[in-house]
């Protein structure tokens, strides 16, 4: 029988358990924080030292509402689509047994993995009426629903089939089962996922450029490159990270509570699954038309453009150099990356205190930011404060970092808190110091996760576009970008091969990654 | 093997009170259980001693040096203080044998020392072995091989036999104390289970919300337990109201003996006395009490039967431990065997 210390008592032992965090710790931590909030804090100054007058008349030109609008309309209408998507997918793939529903489970979220910009791209060559509102709702809600699909198949599988049957046992139909029982379990997972979606479509970029929707990130580029004032598209930023970060705090907000059901959940009993007779064929046929959207369709379009670009001749030589480019780009950004990640995890999985939740909170800048924002921002500080890296690697491995530093310390955090602090207490009691501890027990512990991590975080940034776009080393192309530049000039033959090198070196191993890292297993064992 | 000496040590986590001044000596070469329940401050007890907690105040000493104490806070590493927690926590990332090793310097002799130990905890050959191919039993045998490895100065083990099922559990049990026999190790143990700490340890230290209340030999923890409370926490107890005067105690039960020590006034008194002490006859003899059998929990070596007693007064329920072959329903004589021990009401 195991002893249960009283929650309160257990929680403050906790604390104690570790004490102090050790300088070698705490001074990188700090560090890679600052660097963090670096591109938000240089926006602001770049926005204020504008003159509150200034910065009213941006805000109130009648320009300006209409993109608020149109920014949250696109939002709004691709996050409620993606819960509608999301959600029924869910279910009938979790709880029912239609036609054909392992494997549509199994591919149902791999639409996440195309990069929008991609499916942008994919949608403009094939039907050129795909543009403004429609085009960008039909691409970002095809590369989006996943985020909804995942959390609320992973909730439906942790709510307990015997809370089902209690409720059918006491009289309710499956129906009102579902609605008031299921639903009501799964719901915050749905909305933690919706919330993303929000966040992703007002930041997204690529997609609502190929597509010609003027939303803030669009926007914010054109007032950039076209104009030398260069104070309208800080505003404009200043603006649009409000808005993220307002929907990220709720973001964080709603995840809280999911977590915390899912530790007490683990995974009970399958549930049975509801026949659906005659409805069956209807509802596979449903989830196929939306894989036909958001998966066939981009990849066949792609597949007839590289085709068609195929007999005309294909320019190797820049292919080839902007493969390379990428990939030496996403090294030195995952190295970059993780060596802020690691020491920030540490210190957040092991010594939790005042010092390191403000760590964590200022490293969640990049979460909260868009792309074009961070890039933007960068551009001022180089242009003002570093001009020698201005233009060069160095700036935008640092974009890389801010951008990506979320993902490389959720790696980091799982791996290092997957241990037992217990663990390390023997290793200190059998005479280790702190820092042997770290690289005899918890870093060769953590060192699978912190690999994946790793590579999760080089393949994201091989397929990042708007801070490379923007910060890029002069007269260096990515994939991305040469695809960007080709798409601009409606040369989609030309463009077709980087996006299909782009699929082939950046989203495949994503998701053979994803899956080795059990990030799809929910869908998995059905 | 060494000393280790508490005193004066206190210990509060925000308003809660872990520790309250404890002073506790555990002698060289000595098994010393501490037993409470839970939230008593005994695994605080044990993470002061190892180093993991700081104590608000008090010193601890290990063979006379102090290790805590004003201004004085050794590093765990620095301690010889090994720890076994529960449930092993071997690391995961090692072999059986790289475990054993962690705290020895590499050497040759080192290599030698790890299958001592592992022939010593009764694993030898079983070095190559990953932490979770063994089960819940041998990873406990290596946890304390791995403390064991450096010879340290005192071995602390945190509740460390309950995360395994009843039956290994009395088998671990037995094998971890025949090794710390073995190589006379000055070790602590925290329990939470009487029968755990009485029959393992030389020495019971007693904890009750914060505060060490009894630290004595197993035999006088159990028959002569320093208040009604450390009684009722060591084992099972028949409790009888009673009137105290001078070398006895008239109960329900008639007049017993009383037990030397803890002596209150004369007067009215709980008088206490344990299960086995109470023999339980199929027919009425001189001297003896007539109860009735209420229900019996047999448990194959001998059974618990709940009583009632008859008398003039009110009937009094009481518990006896018992080989006869009772019955519920049945009506039996029962007397007591030995002295009570009184308690102020």
């Amino acid at each position: 029988m195991a002893e249960t210390a009283p929650g309160a008592l257990s929680r403050l032992r906790g604390r104690e358990d570790h004490g102090r965090p050790p300088w070698w710790l705490v001074l990188p931590a700090l560090a890679g924080a600052a660097l963090a909030v670096l591109p938000l804090g240089y926006l602001l100054v770049r926005t204020f030292e504008a003159g509150p007058d200034r910065v009213v008349e941006i805000l109130n030109r009648p320009g300006t509402a209409a993109l608020v609008g149109r920014s949250l309309g696109l939002a709004a209408v691709v996050t409620g689509l993606c819960l509608l998507i999301g959600i029924t997918m869910a279910a009938l793939v979790t709880r029912t047994a239609m036609p054909g529903r392992r494997v549509l489970a199994v591919l149902a979220p791999l639409p996440l993995a195309i990069p929008s910009y991609v499916a942008a791209f994919a949608w403009v060559a094939a039907v050129p009426w795909a543009r403004g509102f429609i085009g960008a709702t039909i691409v970002l809600t095809a590369c989006t629903y996943p985020y909804v699909y995942l959390p609320v198949v992973a909730a439906m599988r942790s709510v307990d089939p015997a809370q089902e049957e209690v409720s059918r046992s006491l009289g309710r139909s499956a129906w009102r089962t579902f609605w008031t029982v299921t639903a009501r379990q799964v719901w915050p997972a749905a909305a933690s996922g919706g919330l993303l979606v929000a966040l992703y479509t007002l930041s997204d970029f690529g997609a609502v450029s190929i597509l010609q929707y003027d939303v803030f990130t669009r926007v914010i580029h054109t007032s950039y490159t076209a104009t030398f004032d260069r104070t309208p598209a800080a505003v404009l930023s200043t603006l649009l990270v409000v808005i993220t970060v307002v929907i990220a705090v709720g973001e964080r907000w709603t995840r809280r509570p999911v977590e915390q059901t899912r530790v007490g959940g683990g995974v009970a009993r399958r549930a049975e699954l509801h026949r659906l007779g005659a409805l069956g064929p209807l509802a596979s046929g449903l989830v196929v038309a939306v894989l036909l959207v958001s998966l066939a369709f981009p990849v066949a379009s792609l597949l007839y453009w590289f085709a068609t670009g195929l007999s005309a001749g294909i320019d190797t030589e820049r292919l080839l150099t902007s493969t390379g480019t990428t990939v030496l780009l996403a090294v030195l950004g995952a190295v970059a990356t993780m060596a802020l990640a690691v020491p920030i995890g540490v210190l957040v999985a092991r010594h939790r205190s005042r010092a390191s939740a403000v760590v964590e909170t200022a490293t969640w800048a990049g979460h909260a930011l868009p792309g074009i924002v961070v890039a933007l921002a960068l551009v001022f500080f180089g242009v003002r404060v570093a001009q020698p890296i201005y233009q060069r690697t160095p700036l935008l491995l640092i974009a890389y970092a801010v951008l990506f530093l979320p993902a490389g310390l959720g790696a980091v955090r799982g791996a290092v808190a997957m241990s037992s602090p217990r663990i390390e207490e023997v290793a200190r009691s059998l005479g280790s110091s702190p820092i042997t501890v770290l690289r005899r027990v918890t870093i060769p512990l953590a060192a699978p996760g912190i690999a994946a991590g790793t590579a999760l975080v080089m393949l994201t940034i091989m397929k990042e576009l708007p801070a490379t776009l923007l910060l890029r080393p002069t007269g260096a192309n990515t994939l991305a970008t040469s695809l960007w530049t080709e798409t601009g000039v409606a040369a989609y033959a030309a463009a077709a091969p980087y996006a299909l090198a782009l699929v082939l070196l950046a989203v495949l191993p994503t998701l053979w990654l994803m899956r080795a890292q059990g990030r799809f297993t929910a869908t998995e064992d059905l | 093997m060494s000393e280790v000496k508490l005193s004066g040590v206190s210990k509060a986590f925000g308003s809660t009170t872990a520790l309250a001044d404890v002073d506790l000596t555990v002698s060289s070469g000595e098994l010393t259980a501490v037993l409470g329940p839970s939230g008593c401050g005994k695994t605080t007890l044990l993470r002061i001693v190892a180093g993991f907690v700081r104590p608000d105040r008090g010193r601890v000493e290990i063979d006379g040096r102090p290790v805590v104490a004003e201004n004085v806070h050794i590093a765990p590493e620095r301690r010889g203080v090994a720890i076994v927690p529960q449930e092993g926590a071997l690391f995961p990332h090692l072999d059986v044998a790289s475990n054993v090793a962690y705290g020895l310097p590499r050497s040759v002799a080192s290599r030698k020392r790890v299958d001592e130990m592992l022939e010593l905890v009764g694993l030898g050959g079983l070095g190559k072995r990953r932490p979770d191919q063994l089960s819940g039993g041998q990873q406990q045998r290596v946890a304390l091989a791995r403390a064991l490895a450096p010879s340290p100065r005192v071995v602390v083990l945190d509740e460390p036999f309950s995360a395994l099922d009843a039956g290994l559990r009395a088998q671990v049990r037995d094998e971890v104390n025949e090794v710390l026999r073995s190589i006379d190790a000055t070790a602590i143990i925290v329990t939470h289970d009487q029968e755990e700490a009485l029959s393992m340890a030389d020495s019971v230290a007693v904890m009750e919300q914060g505060r060490l209340v009894m630290h004595g030999s197993p035999t006088e923890v159990y028959h002569r337990p320093v208040d009604l409370e450390v009684a009722r926490f060591v084992g099972d107890l028949v409790e009888l109201p009673g009137t105290k005067s001078g070398l006895v105690v008239d109960t329900v039960l008639g007049r017993l003996p009383i037990h030397g020590s803890s002596i209150p006034a004369d007067g009215p008194v709980v008088a206490v006395i344990r299960p086995e002490q109470i023999r339980v006859d199929a027919r009425v003899e001189r001297g003896a009490k007539g109860a009735h059998v209420d229900d019996v929990s047999f448990f194959g070596h001998d059974a618990l039967a709940r009583l009632t007693v008859m008398s003039d007064a009110e009937p009094v329920r009481v518990l006896a431990r018992t080989v006869a072959p009772l019955q519920r329903g049945d009506d039996v004589a029962i007397r007591v065997i030995g002295p009570a021990l009184v308690y102020p009401t």
